[in-house]
């Protein structure tokens, strides 16, 4: 940018002193820019189905939230019961919002103690991502248990260049503020991020106003994320990552009408971290990568009693540890055949306690769940094989060992082929993955449910196969995805007469299959029009009904336009067709919510040299719908704030 | 209601409905679709190897252009970029190319000059990205830039009378001598010595591939980018006396590639009422990474 500037005012000095050229300044000649490609393998080379979601994207939509930017993605729906910070779940490809295994900078973020092992990403900011990429298909092959639906993996930021400080804030609708603060630099030995940031809302009720609850629901969360690099040689990196995460939140006690609770919280308590050595060897043909995680949880639920519930309450803790240690070699025979091998020691831990009251003290009850863990040891390989640079194939197979269930395997094909001429993409993958029945499955006993520690993994298998094709020196892009889903030995619950509680059983079975079409279109460098359209088709096999809230048609289309070399608007509207979800008084029914589309416009503009002012509004037209049957969403809210930078 | 089916924290929000017990678990006849996206595979495989234009093969009695590079001894660290394998274009190869510049100064003065061997060679050399080409008999030129096609970064534009006293001007005969990375484009003149009276600073005799500044493999790997603004003190004769880092890029591994390499260049030397003198300017080199898509 500032050569731009530089450069025609040392050509004009040039041409001034024509006559004397060599006055006492010295001339800049135009940069020469040297390109390379990253070393990591281009989108364009995966045949799996990826949508990745750059920092631009990030910073172009202005979310406070993860989830805000997930919403848009093909083939992953979301629902969240209520405002900010309420329990957010995902569902990709049709698959349970167990299904997705999330991973922070390579650390498994899935909580143990959760009955399903699932992430709530009801807590995690954008701050300091770098990309979110998004993986759909199962992908055991290279992560392990629980990625039957796909993988989602969020990677932080990589600070480079020299120091540099920004500082920002946010106020709007809902009493809603956000502070952060960040730091990164870099240079040939170190590199550092770090973001800390403090978002308040007094939200919206997470019980649906239109059954008569009133009482707001806040949220209040802080976050620290730091990136920590040493390459203190050639061939060593060493890498930290440390996310920490501490939330507040108000909750309702149940949907629909009179669901209101003014002082059920919850509070949450959570750390991601890694350490990660990189090693290159003979002349960088062998990488290896030696990593330990961390994934710490401690969450709390408490319920006193008030007016409206003068006797219940309750109290429950549950504390999590998920430890890992993985060890990768990639082998780069030659550039057309890269062979990885690897292998992985996991160990995951949880404990909790849970007290309930109620006005009959018959109901009472008082649980706890000693500390219980599992180990599970791993081993993959893969081979990525390239023919005449446009055709390729990987292939993949691991084995997890786990501690009950013993041994698993799973193998992945993955295709992709560039037919140059007409610049088509044809790509396929076939996979297969498994979810590991949770400790909470195998051994949990208390009043009401009963683990079962002889539970068999649940599995899926899927193929899908795509098209993509560029026009217009790839300024148009467009994609259609067919994929094909089955998943078996899902996990459920029965009520046991024999023991008089709910006990776990391998039962269910379900399909999904459906179409993702996307498209891309630059008309100009500054103008970028997106779209992405999914049909998905779930069945539950035991029942031949819908899943629920998997909607059959999603849509999305999304306007970024760059003004003035300095400023940017995005629109982005989304559109969710009806789907079933339970209804409210009768659980074994199901009632079907309406389909709804929200709007979302938001603004970025650089005021001065460091100073960059945004606002947004959500839900321009206010639309009144619900992602979970009985639960509020916000209606039209507006939002300012700025940034300064250094 | 039952206590145990508060809507609570610990339950995700599954989604899977509720089945019937005791239905008969019909088995799916799961390896369809297997079977099916194997056939599948094997047809496109098929195809593929049926159908694909295999290069052509080589053709006795017609001349053929080999291209060779070489580099100098002290760069072969193993920090070479790849491009020495004259990796087709679509594979990671770093290649360097001039910015083209917005700004015009001055409207841009048509030449009809820009030597006849651009058109030439740009036949000689189907891709200008590959790198250099380099004609066997002349292999001292190596590292001399190109005249750039684009002319307007390259200075490369003087006539060629002028040029002809420079020590390198028979680098524009024989074909082959340098690549073109430029899109041919009669060059424009900068500004420069455009005056007739034969002064100008000293410029690069291109920006075209042929500058060839490795983007070291380590650096690549770790995303380093950036900017290094280098002053190079140039001869009479177009050599390169002294090269200093203005400014680092922030990264000594990129500032190191960039101030080898340009070490290496070969300017059109500055001129004053058409004599050649020693000049002194500054080279901004701008690493960049691309997401390879």
């Amino acid at each position: 940018m500032l050569l731009k500037k530089v450069l025609p005012l040392a050509l004009a000095g040039v041409l001034l002193h024509a006559g004397q050229p060599f006055a006492a300044e010295t001339t800049t000649l135009d940069p020469v820019v040297v390109t390379a490609t990253r070393l990591e393998t281009p989108l364009s080379q995966v045949a799996s189905s990826v949508t990745v979601i750059s920092r631009q994207d990030i910073e172009n939509q202005q979310p406070s939230h993860v989830i805000d930017v997930l919403r848009s993605v093909p083939g992953l729906d979301v629902v969240r019961q209520g405002g900010s910070g309420q329990q957010t779940s995902i569902f990709l490809r049709g698959a349970n919002s167990t299904h997705t295994l999330v991973l922070v900078d390579g650390v498994e973020v899935n909580d143990p103690s959760n009955p399903g092992r699932s992430f709530d990403f009801a807590n995690l900011a954008v701050d300091n991502i770098e990309r979110i990429e998004i993986v759909r298909g199962p992908g055991s092959t290279l992560y392990g248990s629980d990625a039957l639906g796909g993988v989602i993996n969020i990677i932080t930021r990589k600070g480079s260049g020299k120091p540099k400080v920004a500082i920002s804030a946010e106020g709007g609708s809902f009493d809603t503020h956000q502070e952060r603060l960040s730091l990164s630099g870099g240079n040939d030995l170190i590199n550092y991020s770090l973001t800390a940031s403090y978002f308040d809302t007094k939200g919206i009720s997470a019980a649906a106003k239109k059954y008569g609850n009133t009482e707001r629901d806040g949220f209040d969360r802080t976050t620290v994320s730091t990136r920590f690099g040493l390459t203190p040689l050639g061939n060593v990196d060493v890498d930290f990552f440390l996310r920490y995460i501490k939330s507040n939140t108000d909750l309702d006690t149940f949907a629909g009408p009179g669901g209101d609770d003014p002082n059920n919280t919850f509070h949450s308590e959570s750390i991601y971290a890694r350490i990660q050595g990189r090693l290159m060897l003979l002349n960088d043909l062998w990488e290896q990568r030696l990593g330990l995680s961390l994934t710490d949880y401690a969450r709390k639920n408490i319920d006193r009693t008030d007016p409206d519930h003068p006797f219940d309450s309750s109290r429950t803790t549950y504390d999590s540890r998920l430890y890992k240690m993985d060890w990768q070699h990639n082998l780069y025979f030659t550039s057309a055949n890269v062979f990885t091998l690897g292998g992985e020691y996991k160990k995951e831990e949880a404990k909790g306690k849970s007290q309930f009251f109620y006005e009959d003290p018959l109901w009472n009850t008082d649980d706890s769940f000693s500390k219980k863990s599992v180990e599970t040891f791993s081993a993959f390989l893969q081979d990525q094989v390239i023919l005449w640079d446009d055709f390729i194939t990987t292939f993949g197979l691991r084995v997890d060992d786990h501690q009950t269930f013993g041994a698993r395997l799973t193998y992945r094909i993955t295709s992709s082929y560039l037919f140059r001429p007409t610049g088509t993409r044809i790509k396929g993958t076939f996979g297969t993955a498994f979810k590991a029945p949770t400790l909470a499955q195998l051994f949990e006993n208390s009043t009401w449910v009963l683990g079962n520690p002889n539970l068999a993994p649940e599995k899926s298998r899927g193929w899908d196969i795509g098209l993509e094709q560029k026009f217009w020196d790839d300024r148009i892009s467009l994609s259609a995805t067919y994929f094909e889903n089955r998943f078996e030995d899902l996990i459920n619950t029965f009520f046991s007469f024999s023991s008089f509680k709910y006990e776990y059983e391998n039962i269910d079975k379900a399909e999904s299959k459906g179409v993702e079409l996307t498209a891309s279109v630059r008309p100009m460098d500054n103008l970028t029009l997106s779209a992405s359209y999914t049909y998905t088709d779930t069945e539950n096999r035991a029942t031949g009904n819908q899943l629920l809230r998997r909607p059959r048609h999603k849509y999305n289309l999304n306007a970024d336009y760059r003004f003035l070399d300095r400023g940017n608007v995005n629109l982005d509207i989304f559109y969710v067709g009806k789907r079933d979800d339970i209804d409210l008084l009768i659980w074994d029914q199901t009632k079907t919510l309406g389909a709804y589309t929200v709007v979302n416009l938001a603004i970025a503009y650089d005021l001065a040299k460091h100073l960059r002012i945004h606002g947004r509004v959500e839900n321009l037209f206010d639309e009144d719908y619900e992602e979970v049957n009985g639960f509020g969403t916000p209606g039209i809210a507006g939002y300012v704030g700025a940034t300064l930078s250094f | 209601m039952l206590p145990f089916r508060r809507i609570g924290r610990r339950e995700g929000i599954s989604g899977a409905g509720l089945p019937d017990k005791g239905t008969t678990r019909d088995m799916p006849t799961p390896h369809i679709a297997f079977s099916l996206w194997m056939f599948l595979s094997v047809c496109i495989h098929v195809a593929m190897l049926t159908f694909w234009p295999l290069p052509a093969p080589w053709e006795l009695g017609k001349p053929t252009i080999l291209m060779v590079e070489l580099y100098p001894p002290g760069e072969s660290d193993g920090n070479q970029p790849e491009a020495r394998e004259g990796s087709p274009a679509g594979t990671p190869t770093p290649s360097t190319r001039p910015l083209p510049e917005k700004n015009h100064s001055q409207p841009p003065v048509p030449r009809k000059r820009t030597t006849e061997a651009v058109s030439n060679r740009k036949d000689i050399l189907p891709r200008g990205k590959t790198g250099p080409a380099v004609d066997q008999k002349a292999p001292d030129t190596l590292y001399r830039p190109a005249m750039d096609g684009s002319g307007e970064v390259s200075g490369g534009t003087a006539p060629a009378s002028e040029s002809a006293n420079a020590p390198l001007s028979s680098l524009g005969d024989g074909p082959g001598t340098s690549s073109i990375s430029g899109n041919g484009q009669p060059g424009t003149e900068t500004g420069h010595g455009e005056n007739g009276r034969g002064s100008y600073r000293a410029s690069p005799l291109g920006y075209g591939s042929a500058t060839q500044i490795p983007y070291p493999k380590t650096a690549r790997r770790r995303g380093w980018q950036g900017e290094v603004l280098l002053k190079v003190a140039v001869t009479a004769d177009g050599t390169v006396a002294t090269i200093q880092i203005e400014k680092s890029s922030g990264y000594d591994m990129l500032d190191q590639s960039a101030r080898e390499a340009v070490a290496l260049w070969i300017f059109r030397p500055a001129r004053r009422n058409g004599q050649p003198i020693a000049d002194t300017v500054l080279v901004p080199v701008r690493f960049e990474l691309q997401n390879g898509l």
